[in-house]
């Protein structure tokens, strides 16, 4: 009996280990079982973050982001707003995280440690913001506030409002190469829409 | 303020001298210690892992092993709350608590053969309590490898502005230049510096700035070391050249491992370090200690020694000279220094001092991973149990005299307000000490900032690596002791030494890789005093069945289990009330552990002794 439970933690936590290696992992707790769910954010990601059911619709939990001063709620359907978007914009919200970095390793043509999200908000409706900084790892300072509005079709574009005052040009054209390199055409916040986010964020 | 400082260093040297003289004695006499007695070294010497050693490399080895960054970090943490708990606390803790626990579990290896403290707890506490431990250390291992993986990365890539460091200027036309040029494959413009270290041009809030590699350097020499130690294991082992020319070669190894760093600095991303270290390690733990483990802990502790020995001597200087005042880091009676209590900053910025300062302090006093390295490795190469003491006992002494010196270089280098910052805003706790020891070599010695800097990565890349090579290895050993305990006759592939080393190195690469290992650190810094806590337990059940006085050893199990679990419920509470589930159960699980193990051990220790051995 015991031995079978030394041997029962020990391979769980030999399969954990693959999962925790994602670069970008949240725990999730789904039917009493411990779940990691890759591309959702790193241990510097905070505030609230809601995914409809990305690990299936029918016995979804109330999810936990590991480490997270502000927690990531992964609510159930019947707790979302009705205009949420829903699984398949889900799904589309995480691979853009996922693929950030790969987004920002192509524009830069080097390797960027593109792990520092901050104030990843929703708005619980349609619109989902992060900001980032680009600092002891990117060739420049740059903190830029993505802003990736999903509906029906999926992400429809994306803003940016670059953060940093000591902005350079270069610093700038670096910015819109990077958010050109998304498949999605960037623009910048309207004064509305930040204004809207502002508020969101202040709630 | 001198005078205080040359108080403090001759206090502690003061103190250590009484532990040695008096209270080692009294635990060598309660331990029946017997010079006669051949130890599994000789008796078992398989010419791999039962080897023999020599008193001074075992020293070294195991001094190495013991102290990684916790004595360097931990003490550097705990200074929030002034400097005097820390330095009291380092200091009688080491003396009462760390020593003892060190040295007990050492000899008692010894006695059982160099099986570990797991493995010992299986006969004297049963099977459950060897199921608790063994769970319990072999999922720390982890945890602790993937964790100084890290760190040893984040040494070896480190950079910081070379005028911040003392080095001379450079013209805006200059780095102009070198920003033109094609960057390299860290995104850095290669620059030539006219003075000190290697350096680079890159964007910094809009502006080119020239970036000191200093973690370049600390890249050389590792690699330098480790191509060279299976020479000097050779000489060491089977030529038996004698100890002035091992420590000669040594010192020719180390100072030339640093002086090629600063010409052929290797710079490579950290992931490439990560891989490196990880295949490193892999060779570390399978091939025979004495080829490749042990004389690069016998090299690489030479300038772990001189590192020290240059601090203590900086401490004195600065405390005879009283010329701290100069240092631009710490202007006195401009900046506030330093205080020797402040317990409101503390609880701001990590809780209350009970239980919070001893878990902070983490190894500085007392460590359960020792007891991993004295009856894993150090066990199994002791050619003399009256050696039990000087390498159990005065190395676990000698890590506590690091932590001093880094808590005295803290107060000397850096003021309160920019120790705040770096250390806590900035979460930077090596820069802290790197920048305190740059001040502190400037001071005393009247060397550029810069080659402090460079002494302060050297020294803890040095202990990170000895100690990370060391854990991979001693885990690989649990791993085969829990196949053993599981299967009655295990497989062949997991009997093998390359399956479990790949097995502990290819996890540890995973796990380092991972953004849930710093948060899950958090809940596995009180367990490594949680460990400590345990294998005194362990050592209790021992001793008193085998009719010796205790309360020495159960004595400080019931103090760092009351710490231990204080801490553990905190930061329990604390997740339970932010609903993280995750950081709950793992807290849980490390306080059922304890517990169980707490609860088993009583109960034996208040039933009659079962065993009756000499």
């Amino acid at each position: 009996m015991l031995k079978l439970v030394l041997l029962k933690l020990l391979a769980v936590f030999f399969c954990m280990a693959p999962a925790l290696a994602q670069e970008q992992v949240a725990i999730v707790r789904k039917g009493g079982l411990l779940v990691f769910l890759p591309g959702v954010g790193g241990p510097d990601t905070y505030g609230t973050y809601f995914v409809p059911n990305a690990l299936g619709r029918d016995s979804l939990d109330r999810f936990q982001y590991l480490g997270n001063p502000l927690q990531i709620n992964f609510l159930p359907p019947s707790e979302l707003p009705s205009d949420f978007p829903q699984m398949n914009e889900a799904e589309k919200l995480e691979e853009f995280f996922r693929t950030e970095s790969r987004h920002m390793t192509k524009a830069f043509g080097k390797q960027i440690d593109f792990n520092n999200f901050e104030n990843i908000r929703c708005d619980g409706t349609d619109c989902l913001s992060a900001t980032t900084v680009l600092d002891d790892s990117g060739p420049e300072k740059m903190e830029l506030r993505l802003t990736a509005r999903v509906a029906g079709e999926g992400i429809l574009h994306a803003a940016y409002q670059n953060l940093n005052p000591e902005t350079t040009a270069e610093t700038q054209s670096m910015a819109e190469k990077l958010l050109s390199s998304f498949k999605f055409v960037p623009r910048p916040l309207t004064p509305d829409e930040l204004a809207a986010i502002s508020q969101k964020a202040r709630e | 303020m001198g005078l205080l400082l040359l108080g403090i260093i001759c206090g502690a040297l003061i103190c250590y001298w009484i532990g040695i003289r008096f209270y080692r004695g009294f635990v060598a006499r309660s331990l029946g210690i017997d010079e006669t007695r051949e130890t599994p070294a000789i008796r078992k010497n398989d010419g791999k892992d039962f080897v023999p050693a020599k008193v001074y490399v075992l020293f070294a080895h195991h001094f190495a092993a013991i102290a990684g960054a916790g004595p360097i970090v931990g003490p550097t943490l705990a200074m929030v709350y002034g400097y005097l708990p820390a330095l009291l606390w380092v200091v009688i803790g080491a003396i009462l608590l760390g020593g003892v626990h060190d040295m007990v579990t050492l000899f008692i290896s010894t006695r059982e053969e160099g099986r570990s403290v797991a493995d010992i707890a299986r006969q004297y506490l049963g099977p459950l309590g060897y199921v608790c431990i063994v769970s319990f250390l072999v999922i720390g291992l982890f945890m602790i490898t993937a964790t100084f993986l890290n760190l040893s990365v984040t040494a070896l890539t480190s950079m910081y502005p070379a005028e911040k460091l003392g080095m001379k200027a450079t013209s805006a036309e200059d780095i102009q230049v070198a920003m033109e040029k094609p960057a390299d494959s860290m995104g850095m413009h290669p620059f030539h510096h006219d003075e000190g270290l290697p350096t680079a041009a890159v964007m910094r809030d809009g502006q080119p700035v020239v970036m000191a590699r200093i973690g370049g350097i600390a890249s050389t020499s590792v690699l330098f070391i480790t191509l060279c130690a299976p020479l000097l294991g050779l000489l060491i082992y089977r030529l038996r050249t004698p100890a002035w020319m091992n420590y000669a070669i040594a010192a020719v190894l180390c100072a030339a491992s640093v002086v090629l760093g600063v010409w052929f600095p290797v710079v490579v991303s950290p992931d490439v370090w990560r891989f490196l270290m990880t295949f490193y390690v892999i060779l570390a733990s399978a091939v025979p200690v004495w080829l490749l483990l042990m004389p690069r802990d016998f090299v690489n502790v030479q300038i772990l020694y001189a590192g020290l020995l240059a601090i203590v001597a900086g401490v004195i200087i600065a405390g005879v000279t009283g010329r701290f005042a100069e240092i631009p880091a710490a202007p006195q009676g401009v900046a506030e220094v330093i205080p020797a209590w402040n317990l409101e900053t503390g609880l701001q910025y990590v809780g209350i001092l009970w239980p919070m300062l001893f878990i902070t302090l983490s190894c500085g006093a007392i460590s359960g991973f020792h007891c991993l390295v004295s009856s894993g490795t150090t066990a199994r190469q002791l050619s003399s149990e009256r050696h039990a003491g000087k390498v159990g006992y005065n190395s676990m002494l000698l890590e506590s005299l690091l932590a001093v010196s880094i808590i005295l270089t803290l107060l000397i280098g850096l003021d309160w307000k920019n120790y705040l910052n770096i250390t806590y805003t900035e979460k930077n706790p090596v820069l802290a000490v790197s920048l305190a020891t740059g001040s502190l070599v400037n001071l005393a010695f009247g060397l550029p900032v810069w080659t402090g800097t460079v002494l302060g990565i050297l020294l803890l890349e040095g202990f990170v690596v000895t100690t990370l090579d060391v854990a991979v290895r001693l885990n690989r050993y649990l791993l085969e002791e829990v196949w053993r305990f599981i299967f009655k006759n295990p497989p062949a592939f997991l009997r093998s030494v390359w399956f479990n080393t790949l097995l502990c190195a290819g996890i540890m690469f995973l796990l380092s890789r991972s953004n849930t290992l710093p948060v899950l650190w958090q809940v596995f810094g009180s367990a490594n005093q949680m460990m400590g806590a345990m294998a005194l337990l362990v050592a209790a059940v021992w001793l008193r069945d085998h009719g010796r006085r205790s309360a020495f050893v159960l004595i400080p199990a019931v103090l760092m289990f009351a710490t231990t679990f204080a801490s553990t419920g905190l930061a329990l509470m604390k997740n339970l009330a932010n609903s993280n589930w995750p950081l709950v159960s793992a807290c849980a699980v490390l306080i059922l552990l304890g517990a169980a193990t707490a609860f088993i051990g009583t109960r034996l220790l208040l039933a009659p002794p079962r065993i009756s051995r000499a």
